[in-house]
């Protein structure tokens, strides 16, 4: 099971389980409680809120838990940085209070005639020890206590740039196919009896061919500075990564319908944008970010060399 | 396509400039029909002057390596890579040959033996 899997489990599928189980509980003894119910006591109970309104502040504190929490673990690992076992413990048992409260609440007004004869509030304490376990669950499954360690490529490419030396590569690739798909699939549906309207067909078309002629083509450049990355006839839109911001280069084999497609595809999860016209070889930038960037040019091994080699010269270079 | 030049190097900046491009050439990268990036990107990528670039541009184009358009800028021409592999090839003969003391009527007279 990957890292990913497992905080994923541990920070969303957990607390949001105990969520879907509150909010079944109270869907199912709707009929069985009264309106509104006891949620406060002092010896006796002494308060009391709407069904709706308690089931609904519970739920939602709940629910904006979880989302904070998942989000929070996988940007934190994407990052690269630990995830300590205490830190999701505790974190996923905070994520489960709203729901424990919720259904404690609701044990204690079970079948009673009205909110002051509900029983005593004492139940939420096993509730909340509930929680707890989730938490110690979720710290065993979710935490990461090692930092990870970051995978250097065993083979980092290089191109033998010595001290002193000056360095440009430049690689591209383009899809023409693109070009054609876009313009003719809409007139290829247009003869299709009960298909487009030929108005409707090449307008179509003609947006096509402009959104392929904007991404059907692209372009990297590597020099001192860094690495700039350009998209389509018109070298727009560009991205500029400088050499300060790059970890690591390597090349890598991509399919063509991986990583979201053709395009300029953005994984928030994986934290991975690739600048893809076609799959095959590719740059792939590690950032310091923890980010990756993926650039679908030809002969990238020796675009990374260059950026591993300008890297290690600017480590070593006394300014 | 990748260039290196050696700035402390004896060899002038055009002739690494031309023998970095003429390798990428070899190799296939840019393929025929494609372009070298502009003179003026290239100068100030490498931080030399754009005369030096545009000088080994006029180089390989002298080679039959590469069209110089005026919109188009430099092409790369089919038959290039072949051509590129032939021309490094020869500079490292040539190289070997002064080496070993080999004169170029001797050179010649070997490689005319060899073709036929």
């Amino acid at each position: 099971m990957n890292k990913l899997i497992r905080v994923l489990i541990a920070t969303a599928v957990l607390p949001g389980a105990a969520l879907a189980v509150a909010a079944a509980f109270e869907n199912a003894w709707a009929h069985r409680l009264p309106d509104p119910v006891a949620t406060h006591w002092n010896s006796a109970p002494n308060n009391a809120t709407p069904l709706g309104v308690f089931t609904g502040v519970c739920l939602g504190l709940g629910a904006a838990a979880v989302l904070l929490l998942a989000t929070t673990a996988v940007t934190v690992l994407r990052r690269g940085r630990p995830l300590p076992r205490a830190t999701v413990g505790v974190g996923v048992g905070f994520a489960c209070l709203p729901p424990a409260v919720l259904l404690s609440v609701l044990v204690a007004n079970l079948d009673v005639p009205d909110w002051h004869a509900a029983r005593s509030g004492a139940v939420v304490v096993l509730f909340m020890l509930g929680a707890a376990t989730l938490g110690v669950v979720a710290a065993l499954v979710g935490g990461l206590p090692v930092p990870p360690v970051r995978e250097e490529a065993a083979d980092r490419p290089s191109v033998g740039l010595r001290p002193g030396q000056r360095a440009f590569w430049s690689g591209r690739a383009a899809n023409p196919g693109m070009l054609w798909a876009l313009a003719l699939v809409p007139v290829a549906i247009a003869l299709v009896p009960a298909g487009l309207s030929w108005p409707v067909a090449t307008w179509i078309a003609l947006v096509g061919v402009l959104v392929a002629a904007l991404t059907y083509r692209l372009s990297a450049s590597v020099d001192a500075k860094g690495v700039t990355i350009r998209f389509g006839l018109l070298g727009v839109p560009w991205r500029h990564l400088r050499l300060g911001s790059i970890r690591e280069a390597t090349a890598r084999e991509l399919s063509t319908f991986g990583d979201g497609g053709l395009g300029l595809r953005f994984n928030p999860v994986t934290g991975t944008t690739a600048y893809k016209v076609r799959g095959g070889p590719a740059l792939a930038l590690a950032l310091e970010s923890g980010r990756t960037v993926l650039v679908s040019v030809d002969d990238p091994e020796t675009g990374a060399g260059l950026v591993n080699d300008l890297l290690a010269q600017r480590i070593t270079r006394i300014d | 396509m990748l260039v290196q030049i050696d700035p402390s190097s004896t060899v002038p900046l055009f002739e690494q400039v031309a023998a970095s491009l003429r390798r990428s050439l070899a190799d296939g990268h840019p393929a025929p029909g494609q372009q070298l990036p502009p003179a003026r990107e290239l100068a100030t990528a490498l931080e030399i002057n754009v005369h030096t670039v545009l000088r080994a541009y006029a180089l390989l184009r002298d080679e039959g390596l590469i069209d110089l358009r005026r919109r188009r800028g430099a092409v790369v021409i089919g038959g290039a890579p072949g051509r590129a592999r032939l021309a490094e090839l020869a500079e490292d003969l040539v190289r070997e040959a002064k080496r070993t003391g080999v004169g170029l009527d001797e050179l010649t007279g070997m490689l005319k033996e060899k073709y036929a």
